[in-house]
């Protein structure tokens, strides 16, 4: 018998064979060069012809099958089938095949044909898969310790109990926990007792209602009523709270007559519509109505043993007492080894004092073998004993002892330091000195409050810090500007003390440790950690900079973080700023801060932070090249530095559109605007002119909504007021045209005085930035200027404020979510945003909503500056989508960051083959996974992978579906990001060779790494498929930061988990390379594709991001399945927006 | 397929009331083309060209007409001749005149015409049948309140539209949607009646109010059908979470041709700014305020807007040239003296679409 390597070996010549083109030569070959050429759909038709004309061509039928499989299509496992009926007789051969044919099959949830293969190669004595019986005669799933019964319908009992009715059964009770801790109680206002919330009462209201409906419905759990004259149609509508309006027949109607119980009758979706149907037509009515029976983890007496007065029923139990409920939370959660190990060593009464610990900090605590496996291995394992007490071989007692500890103070550490990913930050932070020293830094003299008495984390920032801090190539953290602007930072601070002892010990800081120290030490801060916010902003300036900042650089920095911090995303988007243009840049916020005419200093702030943000989006694509960044930045700044006048405002945002197109090499001779917008929507390649052509459209008919006025139309005036101040008559037809497009600007019709309006917004000018547009009068600002020339050249300044809102406007169109309804209904939405804010000081910060939910304020208006417009026209489109499931919780800081990253990325010019680089790696990763789960030796190096990057309660979730059988089950585990971070994993150092394992994945992967390395290096492709980080990475650009999924975090809420999501691009560009979708269409399918994942969420709680993951999969199917109907991508995706109503 | 796109472009133009159903194209484009003459516009020569089939667009404009009494009865049997329509002061022809859920009529210069058998001469002058056959009955979109406000009075509410959904006439289409912060679609827009009431019954209660965000979704959906359409919005009044203005989802439904009827639960003193917005925003499109406590004068309510539905009067005409691209103000009036006492509701006017 042949080695399981020596068959691959045979089999991976076989492969090869696609490549090397023996037997059906000319056509296999030409598919190939089809494929290098860029089109993947018409190789796989001359191979689908081939695979016709040609059946018994095994190595034709190996080449489809291998591109197939390649490209991720179900179809490859009939391939496969097919190639292996073809093949002849060498037993090498065939193996290889079956191997394939079995993998294939188990990827794409045919466990049939996988059982078929694996019996296959079992008879030709090959046994080398040692897991395959797993496959072969699976178990099934586990018959649950225990059960609790529900009294009726599952799905009532979840919309009554706001779960999803998308997740497995068996995550019915720890999703039921979930929301009765956080939503069922709250405190009393007298005495803080917990007292259930209206929510809970009302859940239980309907279980009451259930039970009676179960009895009714008797033995045979169903519901009949016969006929509508009869007992049990009295009986029945008593217990819904309905009553019969009308005789029996055509008539009936049923009206309330309980209104509680009719309430609980609706919104448990009783179908009362059919039974008021079946009255009025004269038919039986049936409703299925039995109890469901949920899986108790460790059975019901484990639970009830520390339940506060458990009574009869376990669900009764279990949602009266929260405290239960979230241990019950935790215990599902971890590890299930360790959670058994835990059960075995401490008393269930104990563990439910810790349960918020073990809820919020045990994702990562292992217990293998008896032992618990601690973050860093074993030269960190000393530390860990140390500080705990308690040794790793004890593996439960171990943990539970990090739990004990410092009211969480430790198991939150462990949990941050646990979760570090990157080989120089695990070894810095892992260090077993380190580790007891910034332990010691955060624990501090006194524990209380713990980090897990909150609702949600309290450790926010140990998990930043953990995750952001930047090495150099020495393997040493970058302390940007070294230790001495931050040792000021405490001694000096100017605003008083962070830290008293911190101030204290500042003065003797020598190196990067004392520093990370004192941010560790802050991280305990329940109130907003300045410092650490400040340090890692820089850190994120400092990272990509190929010349590091100077200490006093860093110092200004520093200290301008509390008024300008927001606006050093500007500086990311283009690293190589100066630090002259960065001082510059500092220098004119503040003088723009120092213009005393509120509506000039808005409107000068306005036109410069739309200048800038137009630099940042023409820089990020590219339009203006590296050695004209900084001298063009320079430009700006130095025209909006001194702006005495309303002319000086107008004659800087002219100056600084042409600067701009300067700086992106177009010569003035086009229209501004239109070369602008040019610029700005990005050049595309051969071929994608319709598709950028449509992103124009939508961009300038945003515009016009908004009746901007073009800025030709605003040059071309102050051109010829210019040459009426030397003499040339006034053009009174030209003032009009102005005229008449601004006097078209509606107000809305407040139902306040203007007096009363502002008198209540306490400073909003925004009223009397577009009120002096509408009454300006350009023929009577001549008429007064009777000829001067200096002031009929000061008539441009009225042009300032509307030239602000033109280029203010073209930055809102451009980062337009899917919809834009907001911009689309309110034709004064750009017009109104507020550059200043209700005191006067919101210029430079982030921008946020306002008046909404306010009929009377006319709509919202954006607040702030504008650096972060993408992401807050986001979040303010968001309450557009409409959800398709019902009680569907849209994630308030989830959604925007979604749609961010569909609405950011411009992919111009890229290939096919940069989407299948991705599909190749997911892929990869999936197939390996997948081979792990018929492979024991293979499932080791896997597992090893995997928990890098994964916590250890999902490796073991996957691996037990594996041992179930359910492999498909399993391989939805991890997400699309983690599968491509465990792809470059295996190439890196794959146990025995990726090669034996990565195959067909990885001879096309390197294939396509020689033929132009720099095209697929990392850094390019997580340009093009990574996601914006604005919180992370305090930058708008597209990285892939390789970061664990981030809780949700107290003061973030789920914004960091967002960010942390990195898989959605990924995800798209495999599904449009399986399709061989072109790549331009992503520019307009994947808006598309977000909104509707999005739309489909049917989440529980804010960090059920599963249910973003089972929704990105669900609208993935339905794409496939409309492509098997259409032939167009664009078609299939304008007949799914139609379907969901969009 | 860019062909298909490019036509469903142009049936999402809300100004044409004649974009109906996919079957319709050829008809739709070559009697678009013939309506323009009607309207007094120059004769394009791309007239005898092959037809453009989907590059037409036709500024078709529909009113729903209210005539009551002093007493707020309804005037019925009114002809096409006792209305006078202006545009910006321009008059306009009527270019086709229903009543109620009946099929609208086509007008020919001679008045009142039987569809089917129009000569190829009138041709020119008339609305063609195909079309005025879509404009049976009216498309109905009832918005209710499930947030938090109506929770209490949730179930009544529900019994009231259902009686409303009920007693529709069966050529209606009713569409069933919610709103607490987001829009839910319970039911799409069709004439099963029983379908709507299947979807009011499967409602969840709870979450904030977007009253005018979810109005406005619901309002592109109502733009994108064909025929006679209002939305009925029940609700308890006060907003706390909209972006959107009133006014300005006031403005897209005139310019749509959308009549907003409100029934607020929410006593009219308690809500002041509500009210007022409820008002502006029905009075301005053609629509009706209610203010009803109580689930029977809820259920009040319902029934008059259906009477409403069955009595107002659907007119169309093609605007005369107007170089006015901003709003159009439309009058409406009686032509006889002994009518001008008698009170017309309908929209103010619009705006041509940009």
């Amino acid at each position: 018998m042949r080695t399981r390597y020596e068959a691959f070996a045979i089999f991976a010549c076989v492969l090869g064979a696609a490549f090397v083109v023996p037997g059906a030569l000319a056509t296999v070959q030409e598919s190939r060069e089809l494929e290098r050429s860029g089109d993947p759909k018409g190789a796989r038709e001359v191979l689908d012809l081939l695979a016709e004309s040609s059946p018994a061509d095994a190595d034709a039928l190996v080449a489809r099958a291998s591109f197939l499989e390649r490209y991720g299509s179900p179809e490859a496992v009939q391939a496969y089938a097919a190639a292996l009926e073809a093949a002849g007789s060498d037993m090498g051969v065939r193996a290889g095949l079956l191997r394939r044919l079995a993998v294939t099959a188990l990827m794409h949830g045919q466990p049939e044909a996988a059982q078929g293969a694996l019996s296959s190669l079992r008879e030709s004595g090959d046994d080398a898969w040692d897991r395959a019986s797993v496959i072969l005669s699976p178990p099934g799933p586990a018959a649950p310790d225990d059960v609790a019964v529900v009294p009726g319908t599952l799905n009532s009992f979840r919309r009554m109990a706001a779960l999803s009715t998308d997740m497995a059964v068996d995550e019915t009770l720890p999703l039921l926990g979930r929301t009765i801790f956080t939503g069922g109680y709250h405190a009393s206002r007298g005495s803080g007792a917990l007292e259930p919330t209206e929510y809970l009462k009302l859940l239980k209201q309907y279980l009451t209602q259930a039970r009676e409906l179960e009895v009714f419905a008797g033995d045979d759990n169903t519901i009949n009523v016969p006929v509508c004259e009869s007992t049990e149609t009295a009986q029945l509508l008593k217990i819904i709270g309905y009553r019969l309006r009308g005789e029996c027949g055509p008539d009936a109607v049923l009206e309330t007559v309980n209104p509680s119980r009719a309430f609980l009758a609706i919104d448990s979706a009783f179908p009362l519509a059919d039974l008021e149907l079946a009255f009025r037509r004269g038919e039986e009515f049936h409703y299925q109505f039995g109890p469901t029976q949920l899986p108790v983890l460790f059975g019901r007496d484990y639970w009830l043993g520390a339940a506060k007065g458990a009574g009869e029923d376990f669900l009764d139990t279990f949602i009266d007492d929260p405290g239960l409920a979230r241990l019950y939370i935790a215990m599902h959660n971890l590890h299930r080894p360790t959670a058994e190990a835990l059960r075995e060593t401490v008393p269930v009464e104990r563990l439910k004092d810790y349960a918020p610990v073990l809820d919020f900090f045990g994702a990562m605590f292992e217990v293998r073998e008896g032992r618990a496996i601690v973050a860093g291995g074993a030269r960190a394992r000393q530390a860990w004993e140390r500080l705990t007490g308690e040794q790793a071989e004890q593996g439960g007692r171990f943990f539970q002892r990090l739990v004990e500890l410092d009211d969480g103070w430790m198991a939150a550490f462990y949990d941050a330091l646990a979760r570090v990913q990157g080989d120089d930050a695990r070894a810095y932070f892992l260090d077993p000195q380190r580790i007891e020293r910034f332990y010691t830094a955060v624990r501090g003299r006194v524990t209380s409050p713990g980090p897990a008495r909150p609702i949600f984390r309290a450790s926010a920032d140990l998990l930043l810090l953990s995750s952001r801090l930047d090495f150099g190539p020495d393997g040493a953290p970058r302390i940007p500007g070294g230790v001495a602007p931050w040792r000021d930072l405490f001694v000096k601070h100017p605003h008083g003390k962070y830290d008293g002892k911190l101030t204290e010990s500042a003065a003797g800081w020598t190196n990067a440790d004392d520093v990370v120290e004192a941010m560790f030490a802050l991280c305990r801060k329940a109130i907003e950690n300045e410092p650490l916010r400040i340090f890692l902003a820089v850190s994120d300036m400092e990272r990509h900079r190929s010349r590091p900042l100077s200490a006093e650089a860093v110092e200004r920095l520093i200290y301008s973080f509390p008024d300008h911090g927001e606006q050093f995303a500007l500086y990311n988007d283009s690293p190589d700023i100066s630090e002259t243009t960065i001082a510059a840049h500092l220098d004119t916020m503040a003088s723009l801060d120092r213009v005393g005419n509120a509506l000039r200093r808005a409107d000068a702030t306005g036109v410069f932070q739309a200048q800038l943000a137009i630099w940042q989006v023409l820089r990020r694509n590219g339009a203006i090249p590296d050695d004209k960044a900084d001298p063009s930045l320079q430009a700006l700044l130095s025209a909006s530095n001194a702006v005495s006048d309303q002319q000086a405002v107008f004659e800087a945002g002219r100056g600084g559109v042409r600067v701009l197109l300067e700086a992106a090499g177009r010569d003035g001779a086009e229209e501004p605007q239109v070369a602008l917008l040019d610029l700005l929507v990005g050049e595309p390649g051969p071929g994608e002119e319709e598709a950028r052509q449509e992103i124009l459209d939508n961009v300038n008919q945003l515009l016009t909504l908004q009746r901007l006025v073009p800025l030709k139309t605003l040059f071309d005036l102050a051109d010829h007021l210019e040459r009426v101040s030397r003499g040339e008559a006034f053009n009174v037809a030209m003032a009009n045209r102005l005229s008449e497009s601004i006097s078209d600007i509606r107000l809305p019709r407040s139902l306040l005085s203007v007096e009363e309006s502002n008198a209540m917004a306490r400073g909003h000018w925004v009223e009397r930035h577009i009120q002096r547009q509408r009454t300006l009068n350009l023929r009577r600002a001549v008429d007064r200027a009777q000829g001067n020339p200096g002031r009929l050249l000061s008539i441009r300044g009225e042009l300032a404020p509307i030239l602000r809102d033109t280029l203010v406007g073209i930055v809102y169109a451009l980062y337009s979510p899917p919809g834009a309804e907001l911009i689309r209904a309110n034709p004064l939405f750009v017009r109104s945003h507020d550059f200043l804010g209700p005191e006067g000081n919101f210029s430079w910060a982030r921008t946020r909503m306002q008046s909404t939910g306010w009929p009377s304020s006319g709509g919202g208006r954006l607040v702030g500056s504008l650096m972060s417009l993408p992401y807050e026209l986001a979040s303010a489109e968001q309450n557009f989508m409409i959800p398709t499931q019902r009680q569907a919780l849209i994630w308030q800081d989830l959604a925007p960051q979604m749609l961010l990253g569909a609405t950011l990325p411009r992919w111009w010019g890229i290939q096919p083959a940069d989407l299948h680089y991705v599909g190749l790696h997911l892929r990869m990763a999936r197939s390996v996974i997948a081979q792990s789960a018929l492979d024991s030796e293979l499932g080791g190096t896997v597992r090893s992978h995997l928990l890098r990057r994964l916590e250890p309660s999902r490796v073991w979730k996957m691996e037990e579906a594996f041992r179930r059988g359910q492999v498909r089950e399993g391989l939805d585990i991890p997400t699309p990001a983690e599968l491509f971070d465990v792809a470059h994993r295996l190439r890196e150092g794959g146990g025995d060779g990726p090669g034996e394992i990565g195959e067909p994945y990885l001879s096309a992967i390197q294939e396509l790494e020689g033929r132009d390395a720099e095209r697929f290096s990392e850094a390019r492709i997580a340009s093009l498929f990574g996601m914006p980080h604005p919180r992370l990475a305090h930058s708008y650009r597209l990285e892939l930061l390789h970061v664990p999924l981030f809780p949700t975090l107290m003061g973030y809420s789920s914004r960091i988990l967002a960010e942390s999501w990195e898989s959605n691009n990924l995800f798209w560009a495999a599904l449009s390379d399986e399709l061989h979708i072109e790549p331009v269409e992503m520019n307009l399918l994947v808006p598309r594709w977000t909104q509707r994942t999005l739309e489909r969420i049917f989440a529980t709680h804010l960090d059920d991001w599963p249910a973003l993951w089972r929704s990105l999969r669900m609208i993935a199917d339905q794409v496939r399945s409309q492509f098997e109907s259409e032939t167009a991508p664009e078609v299939a995706a304008e007949v799914a927006a139609d379907a969901s109503g969009g | 397929m860019r062909d298909l796109l490019e036509a469903e472009a142009v049936d999402r133009n809300p100004m044409t009331s004649i974009r109906t159903r996919p079957g319709l194209w050829a008809a739709v484009a070559g009697l678009c083309l013939l309506a323009i003459p009607m309207a007094g516009q120059q004769v394009p020569d791309a007239l005898d060209e092959p037809a453009a089939l989907f590059e037409v667009e036709v500024d078709l404009v529909m009113l729903n007409i209210a005539v009551t009494d002093q007493r707020g009865r309804y005037i019925r049997d009114l002809r096409p001749e006792n209305f006078r329509i202006t545009e910006d002061g321009i008059q306009q022809s009527i270019a086709s005149f229903g009543e109620g859920n009946a099929a609208p009529r086509r007008i020919t210069r001679t008045g009142f015409r039987p569809g089917a058998d129009a000569p190829e001469s009138d041709a020119r002058l008339t609305l063609p049948d195909a079309i005025a056959g879509q404009i049976v009955g009216t498309n109905v979109f009832v918005l209710f309140d499930t947030s938090n406000f109506m929770y209490r009075s949730l179930v009544y509410a529900e019994d009231a539209i259902a009686d409303f959904i009920r007693g529709l006439d069966q050529a209606d289409s009713v569409a069933v949607y919610s709103f607490s912060r987001n829009l839910t679609r319970h039911a799409a827009l069709s004439d099963r009646h029983d379908d709507a009431l299947r979807g009011l019954r499967r409602s969840v209660a709870g979450d904030e109010t977007a009253l005018y965000n979810c109005l406005l979704l619901t309002l592109r959906d109502a733009a994108q059908v064909s025929g006679r359409k209002v939305i009925i919005v029940f609700s308890n009044g006060p907003d706390n979470a909209s972006a959107v203005s009133p006014d300005d989802v006031g403005a897209i439904a005139e310019d749509e041709g959308v009549p907003i009827y409100v029934i607020s639960t929410r006593e009219l003193n308690r809500d002041p700014i509500s009210s007022n917005a409820f008002r502006r925003i029905t009075q301005r499109t053609g629509g009706k305020a209610y203010f009803a406590k109580t689930w029977q004068r809820q259920s009040e309510a319902f029934v008059e807007i259906r009477e409403e539905l069955a009595s107002s009067y659907t007119v169309t005409y093609y605007p005369q040239p107007n170089p006015n691209r901003g709003w159009r103000n439309i009058q409406v009036e009686l032509t006889s003296p002994e009518q001008r006492r008698l009170r017309i509701r309908t929209r103010a006017g619009y705006r041509p679409k940009l």
